[in-house]
């Protein structure tokens, strides 16, 4: 029996090669993707490496993460620390020489409490990324977020300032107490002894900012000791906090002044006081009022009032002459300057300064235009000025004065002294009438009021007693009918509830309209409920067709 | 019987794999600028820096945007702006000033020492819901004696036809037309 033996030759290649090519092709393609696909690498010098950790610390752009640290290691001086970050492809062309860089960590400062997430979940490398700029490698991580995230918009000022109160950068900027901007930096001008303030006001603030904008320290709480008392005010609690810079533009400057350009500067005053207090030089003018007595209760800013309408303030007290000398030079009278300030008065400004000086030298010579000083707080003992025009005691014409007087060369008003500046006058008034106040008429007036009142509390306890009675006599009676009166009262206020009632029928709609909602809303929901951000964004496949209109 | 199954493996591996990939035709589309022609001379006087065109968030991908009824936004899938829209809108304004202004050499080279500044911040660059492209922007200038000018330019088109090749023209269209009232004010 023979065995017959086939003999098959053995393929060259077998289809089980497939599946380890199919493989090598995958792997081929991930490398490729995670090799080519890599965006570029930074390197990134830091003070310290504090939370910082290789290959977890993450740089994040609007909290999305657009690279990793890689390693940390120290710069050769041992001064600082490099960290090399790999970064995404996608934010390749946001890195130039204007991108800026900062660890987030928690924060407590003037701006408010900031980076709580990190706590948990460690700190983070923030990055502010910008278009323009040369591309760059090597950035300097900064201590502090920059003061201005949002370079882009807003105008830039410089603000002046004398001031020893302390403003530093990030220091809010603020406009009827919202948050108009921010101070950028804060630097000392030592030619120039002061220090300047570049600051930022964001839109649309930007838009309330003249030329005749005003600019002040908002220190939270002022108290301030004047002529016209004590004086306490406090900003809101924010400011109170943080302080800062307030600014303010008057209603009429907002469209008619010229806009300032980046970098303008204006003056950073010390308090809204001194704002309010301040005309301009150009619009006042100034006069001297000679005293046979020195002045007391007077100082800077005592006001000037004529007519019961403030018209000027104290300017200078004492004042002397050009080149006086105080033990050498006789003193005569005191003279004080006051300052007659058009704006609080004159709102025509076609009127110039000269008119109202002839205006006033006119009522000196023909109305008798004459100053005093009066009290004006009792408590501070503090001054005023006040001008009246001189009436004549028999109510004819006033005497016109032709000569006008002059001292180191201002306008002098005539002065009238009134001894304990008209309060004696007033004590002796009042203590006057109190002596023919009828002390004894008002005593048996008095003693009658309380014979009355007795009598009409003997009254009262009259009518309690009857009521009681009353009250006994109706427990003692049947009261059924009465109490079924009111049970009918209620059965017919029941049946206005009933199934019939328009109430009912009302109530009844109502229900049907809410639940026909109700039932209108459940395939919205189930949207709402399938994308949480369905109702914002379409998640169709197809895009619509632009149309033209019709 | 071994060939069978392998046919069948790899036909299954085949169709696994060609399911996990997607072939999508995407068209993208360009803002018309023209080519601009170099100045020589003096540039020492007269330089404009152009800082930038500023885009709202929403605004800024390659995606065009539409407004449907009520709070509905349509990012498109199919049909993109070839660059993200700031990074047209950016080319595209200094090729249009650089043909526009006979006054100024345009740069947005920050290292050039330049005597003007011009920041433009877009409010509007889309189809509205009535099939009108509008462009709106803000702009900022700063001349070289600091004196500043500030603007709204709002142009409409309307579509002259149906697509995207309509719209982007006449979104085109509003935008150079925008440009062009700019170029008036801060020339003048």
């Amino acid at each position: 029996m023979s065995k017959s033996i086939k003999i098959r030759k053995e393929k060259f290649y077998s289809f089980v090669w497939i599946i380890p090519i199919v493989a090598v092709c995958i792997a081929f393609s991930l490398v490729y993707s995670t090799h080519f696909n890599k965006g570029p690498k930074i390197s990134l010098i830091l003070n310290s490496a504090d939370g910082l950790e290789a290959g977890k610390t993450a740089i994040k752009t609007k909290s999305v993460e657009v690279g990793k640290i890689v390693s940390i290691s120290l710069t050769d001086d041992l001064k600082h620390v490099i960290a090399e970050a790999q970064m995404n492809k996608d934010v390749a062309h946001l890195l130039n020489n204007e991108s800026k860089f900062w660890i987030e960590k928690p924060r407590v400062d003037r701006k408010g409490v900031s980076g709580l997430s990190t706590i948990l979940s460690g700190y983070y490398i923030e990055m502010l990324p910008s278009k323009i700029g040369k591309p760059e490698k090597t950035f300097v991580v900064l201590d502090e977020p920059p003061a201005d995230l949002d370079s882009s918009n807003g105008l830039y000022v410089s603000l002046i300032s004398t001031s020893n109160k302390k403003i530093t950068a990030g220091d809010i900027i603020r406009f009827k107490g919202m948050t108009a901007g921010s101070v950028v930096t804060a630097d000392y001008d030592f030619r120039n002894h002061y220090l300047v303030y570049n600051v930022v006001i964001k839109p649309p603030f930007d838009k309330i900012v003249t030329n005749s904008s005003r600019f002040w320290i908002s220190s939270g709480i002022s108290a301030t000791m004047g002529a016209e008392g004590f004086h306490i005010d406090t900003d809101s609690l924010e400011s109170i906090i943080s302080g800062g810079i307030s600014f303010d533009t008057p209603d009429v400057d907002v469209y008619s002044s010229s806009k300032p350009g980046t970098g303008h500067r204006f003056t950073l005053y010390d308090n809204f006081e001194e704002i309010s207090n301040r005309y301009d030089d150009d619009k006042t003018i100034d006069f001297v009022i000679l005293l046979n007595k020195p002045p007391k209760g007077l100082v800077y800013g005592s006001p000037v009032y004529f007519s019961g309408v403030q018209v000027g303030i104290v300017k200078k007290v004492p004042y002397f002459k050009q080149g006086f000398e105080l033990f050498y030079d006789e003193v005569s009278k005191s003279a004080v300057m006051i300052s007659i300030q058009m704006q609080r008065f004159e709102h025509n400004n076609n009127r110039s300064v000269e008119e109202l000086r002839s205006d006033i030298v006119n009522l000196i010579q023909n109305k008798n235009l004459t100053a005093s000083v009066e009290t004006l707080n009792l408590l501070t003992q503090r001054n005023m000025i006040s001008l009246y025009e001189e009436i004549p005691a028999n109510g004819g014409a006033a005497t016109s004065r032709n000569d006008i007087e002059y001292f180191d060369g201002y306008v002098v008003i005539p002065s009238q002294e009134i001894d304990f500046s008209g309060l004696q006058q007033d004590i002796a008034t009042f203590a006057h009438n109190l002596s023919e106040l009828k002390i004894n008429e008002m005593v048996d007036n008095v003693n009658a009021l309380i014979k009355s009142s007795t009598q009409t509390s003997d009254n009262l306890a009259e009518i309690s007693k009857n009521i009681n009675l009353i009250v006994e006599k109706l427990q003692r009676d049947d009261i059924s009918g009465e109490l079924l009166d009111t049970l009918n009262l209620l059965r017919q206020t029941l049946n206005s509830y009933g199934e019939d009632s328009p109430l009912y029928s009302e109530l009844h709609k109502s229900l049907k309209n809410l639940n026909d909602t109700v039932s209108s809303l459940k395939p919205v929901m189930r949207k709402v409920d399938e994308k949480s951000n369905s109702l914002v964004f379409s998640y169709d496949k197809q895009d619509p067709q632009p149309k033209a209109a019709k | 019987m071994k060939f069978n199954k392998l046919v069948c493996t790899a036909a299954v591996m085949m169709t696994v794999l060609s399911g996990c990939s997607e072939t999508k035709d995407i068209r993208y589309y360009s803002l018309d600028s023209a080519d601009y022609y170099a100045k020589t001379g003096n540039i020492n006087n007269n330089v404009l820096f152009v800082k930038g065109v500023v885009v709202p968030e929403y605004l800024d991908s390659k995606s065009f945007v539409f407004r449907g009824w009520g709070h509905e936004i349509f990012y498109t899938n199919e049909n993109k702006w070839i660059q993200e829209l700031s990074v047209l809108l950016n080319d595209s304004l200094l090729k249009n000033l650089r043909n526009r202004t006979e006054k100024w050499f345009v740069t947005n080279d920050k290292s050039i020492k330049n005597n003007a500044e011009l920041t433009v911040s877009i409010n509007n660059f889309e189809l509205n819901d009535k099939s009108i492209a509008v462009v709106d922007f803000d702009y900022k200038f700063i001349d070289g004696n600091k004196n500043l000018k500030i603007g709204t330019v709002h142009h409409e088109e309307k579509m002259t036809g149906d697509g995207y090749d309509a719209m982007v023209s006449a979104l085109n269209t509003a935008w150079q037309s925008a440009v062009d009232e700019m170029v008036m004010h801060i020339d003048n």
